[in-house]
């Protein structure tokens, strides 16, 4: 029987019934898993002291074929019972008809475990615990730092949360049939996970049927863990064959999903008297657990956009990607360079005061500073622009250089313990979002639409999952091209043919080749539809190669498809009591190519500045003045979405570090630390923590 | 233990531990408006109507609500009041994520029952609590006002836009 989405009660409202949670059937089971407790060792026995003839549990033993997930480099158990890897893995799953029995169930299992002991516990890094590295180099910094009068380093430590908490739980629902399955669940590579499951249940992948349901983050565990939850929801329902729905409980969702990348990075910067930036040393350090298949992009990417768009005469980037007895660590796959520029731009404001210059001046003499034969390049063409627009929308000049004389004079009623004044701050940030990274380890290099015109007009575009913003800016391209109703245009996702496909565009900005790729559709409809006889579906495919583009090797040329450009400017009022910041107002300066529909730019900009400004800070973070602007741009549309994940933290940093007049190293704030930092005493930022 | 209340006008008895969340309850009765975000009350995702105000079901015990009436926003939706909200987000050409629906609907319906002429102040200190950022504020703002207006103009008998 098909799992039911009770159409009468869900469909009344658009996307309420697109959530794999929402789906039952009368006669299923939940599925709990049961978490390893020990982060090294084996698993001897597991037992469920107070499973009745309705419960089932589930091991290893019990999977039909192999108890492994292949997800990119990475290999890892669906159950695991030897060679554990950290605490928390899965090692077996409780079924129940009743959720919370499934759940308690699995909490209460009685596991014996033989426990290894590593002999020797030492603080250095060895090469067994390096799972990524890469170092580039332009000219020669140590000498460059000797020379230099000028100096300054600072090192920042972020644990950013990746995405909203209050989303659906990760996991599926999966339906057995006679001899296939039915899975729901909200994946992003579905091709994947059709060979997953068929490797650990020896069922073909054409007798695998996946429906993709609405997937609200884009982060590199939720891939993972939706493949690993599915397989073994999979096996249950083949064990039972009843239809099997697993979710994860809150618990886990914070421990093993909501669980944030963390990175150290140090900037150790020179500069010449005039503020151009003569050396940086940059050295990235970064948690990644004890396996993340994507460890190598997440770090390449922080290693491209370490520098920014400035040009130091000389630069070393030294980065690793350490491995850890910890769950797999979580990045957000359209966000992966945000730590990176929060703090390279909290530095450039640091740097300003001691060259004697204002932050804007600094940033457009490090962009416009000759640097030859640079390793790789981001080209903005429009930085200075987009720069100085935000800065004048924002009256930054001015109000940084009242804002830095007024922490001057309340250094002085500091000291005699009389702040009354409110403390404020205004800082700025520029920062690039480069969409389809050439050295990706996911597969993106062939985009495709499709567009049908039916005999009674109606015309469906065949895409992956897009934004309702995208929806109608496509609406209008398509109603104007091809001179028809906006309402007789519809979505719909494409029909796969083959297990082979890419994984999804929804994971990547792609609306610039995928509104070209509409554009080209439309006109071939446009120029067919009088002339063959409907239905007519075109479809238009647009390839993307690396060759030529970037050397991932060498770490040379041009890393990304495209680039959209933004600064940020963010003022900021502590209370001088309780240490609460306020927004006093954000503005932003956004460089994307052209805007196909403004409103609803601005709509989605707002919407990101809300959600970041959300995971910043442990008090509520909203501001009610955020002013907009784009650059006036004939070029293809680029993503918006995401660039403002790269500016706001670091102008927010900045910002505060203005107003409590040191540095500021630590996201996500608190006021104790705000307070704790500014006017008790210099502390570090691992301490801090 | 058997528990009497009245879900969406429909008089019911439930079969439930008195301590179980009442959004778990509610989601086995299959009102799958009711989502599961945060379990503390904070998000506002399962939000239902009980006795007339709005709360979040799940820091509700089952035997809190007993004898007590439920509305989801599933029968909200409805109600003069729900398709008021429901043409406001039309109008306003905005939409939901499909996971926030609840929290979105009856945050506005208790806003305008408190301040059937909210200022911009008032609304926007509703929309800055809401933790799902699927919908901007201004948006959210334009949404209210609409819905505002909408209920003004029917209370008054007058269709939307006739003076």
């Amino acid at each position: 029987m098909p799992p039911k989405k009770t159409k009468t009660k869900n469909e009344f409202l658009a996307n309420s019934s697109s959530y794999y949670s929402d789906m039952y059937d009368d006669q299923m089971y939940y599925a709990a898993i049961i978490r390893s407790p020990i982060d090294k060792g084996t698993i001897r026995s597991i037992v469920c002291n107070d499973i009745d003839e309705n419960s089932r549990l589930i091991t290893y033993k019990d999977i039909p074929g192999i108890n492994k997930i292949n997800f990119l480099s990475v290999e890892m158990p669906i159950l695991a019972f030897q060679n554990i890897s950290y605490i928390g893995e899965p090692i077996a799953i409780v079924l129940s008809p009743d959720q919370e029995t499934a759940h308690y169930l699995a909490m209460n299992a009685d596991i014996r475990y033989t426990q290894s002991f590593e002999e020797e516990k030492t603080s250095a890094v060895n090469n067994d615990m390096i799972m990524a590295h890469r170092v580039v180099k332009y000219g020669d910094s140590d000498t460059a730092f000797d020379t230099s009068e000028l100096k300054i380093e600072q090192t920042f430590d972020f644990k950013l949360q990746t995405s909203d908490t209050c989303i659906e739980d990760t996991g599926a629902f999966v339906v057995p049939k006679k001899d296939s399955l039915e899975i729901y669940c909200p994946t992003n590579w579905p091709a994947n996970v059709k060979q997953c499951i068929s490797k650990a249940t020896n069922i073909i992948p054409q007798n695998i049927y996946l429906q993709r349901t609405k997937t609200q983050d884009c982060s590199t565990i939720r891939l993972l863990l939706t493949t690993q939850l599915v397989c073994q929801a999979a096996i249950a329902a083949l064990m039972t064959n009843k239809a099997v729905k697993i979710v994860l409980s809150k618990n886990e969702q914070n421990n093993f999903v909501y669980n944030p990348l963390r990175t150290r990075i140090r900037f150790r910067s020179s500069t010449n008297t005039t503020g151009v930036i003569t050396a940086m040393n940059i050295s990235i350090s970064m948690n990644a657990g004890v396996f993340n298949p994507f460890v190598s992009e997440i770090l390449d990417r922080l290693v491209i956009a370490a520098i920014g768009i400035y040009n130091p005469q000389n630069f070393l980037i030294e980065a690793t990607a350490l491995k850890s007895q910890a769950s797999p660590s979580n990045a957000d796959f359209r966000r992966l360079d945000v730590h990176i520029f929060a703090a390279l731009e909290s530095h450039m404001q640091s740097i300003a005061p001691l060259a004697g210059v204002t932050p804007l001046e600094l940033r457009i003499k490090n962009i416009t500073s000759p640097c030859a034969d640079r390793p790789f390049m981001i080209e903005i063409s429009k930085a200075i622009t987009v720069l100085e627009a935000v800065a004048k929308t924002s009256d930054f000049n001015r109000k940084y250089a009242s804002y830095y004389i007024h922490s001057q004079d309340q250094l002085k009623w500091c000291d005699s313990d009389k702040l009354l004044d409110p403390l404020r701050g205004i800082g700025l940030a520029s920062a690039f979002n480069g969409n389809y990274y050439y050295g990706s380890v996911l597969d993106f290099s062939k985009q495709t639409i499709e567009l049908m015109i039916d005999i009674d007009g109606t015309i469906t575009i065949f895409s992956d999952p897009v934004s309702s913003s995208i929806k109608q800016i496509w609406t209008k391209i398509a109603s104007k091209i091809l001179n028809v109703d906006e309402k007789l245009i519809h979505f719909s996702q494409p029909e796969r043919a083959d297990d082979n496909e890419n994984v999804s565009n929804t994971l990547f900005g792609n609306v610039g080749i995928m509104t070209s790729l509409l554009k080209k559709a439309c006109t071939a409809i446009q120029k067919q539809r009088f002339r063959q006889p409907l239905p007519i579906k075109i479809k238009r495919v647009a390839t993307i190669s690396k060759k030529n583009n970037w050397d991932e090797n060498d770490f040379t040329g041009n890393p990304f498809y495209d680039t959209s450009f933004g600064a940020a400017v963010m003022e900021i009022e502590l209370d001088p009591f309780t240490f609460k910041e306020s927004i006093r107002g954000v503005w932003i300066a956004i460089d994307a190519g052209e805007i196909l529909d403004a409103i609803h730019a601005e709509q989605t900009i707002r919407r990101s500045v809300e959600r970041v400004l959300s995971s910043l800070s442990e008090n509520e973070l909203t501001s009610d003045n955020i002013k907009i602007v784009f650059a006036d741009s004939n070029e293809n549309p680029k993503n918006i979405h995401n660039i403002v994940d790269n500016i706001i933290p670091a102008a927010y940093l900045s910002a505060i570090t203005q107003a409590v007049r040191k540095p500021i190293t630590l996201l996500p704030l608190s006021s104790n630390t705000t307070y704790k930092t500014g006017f008790t005493q210099k502390i570090s930022g691992e301490n801090q923590e | 233990m058997k528990i009497n209340m009245t879900i969406n006008e429909q008089p019911t008895i439930v079969e439930a531990t008195p301590d179980e969340r009442l959004s778990v309850l509610l989601r086995k009765l299959k009102y799958f408006s009711i989502k599961s975000g945060c379990n503390t009350g904070f998000c506002g995702e399962c939000s239902i109507l009980l006795d007339g105000k709005v709360i979040s079901s799940c820091i509700i015990p089952v035997a809190a609500a007993r004898n007590s009436k439920i509305i989801t926003l599933e029968y909200f939706i409805k109600t003069e009041y729900g398709e008021d909200i429901k043409k406001a987000f039309t109008e306003c050409d905005v939409t939901l994520c499909g996971y926030c629906d609840a929290q979105k609907y009856f945050a506005i319906y208790e806003l305008l029952q408190e301040h059937p002429r909210p200022t911009r102040e008032i609304s926007y200190k509703t929309v800055s609590s809401f933790s799902c950022h699927c919908i901007d504020s201004e948006s959210m703002i334009n949404v209210i006002n609409k819905t505002a207006s909408l209920m003004r103009s029917r209370t008054r008998g007058l269709k939307y836009g006739q003076k």
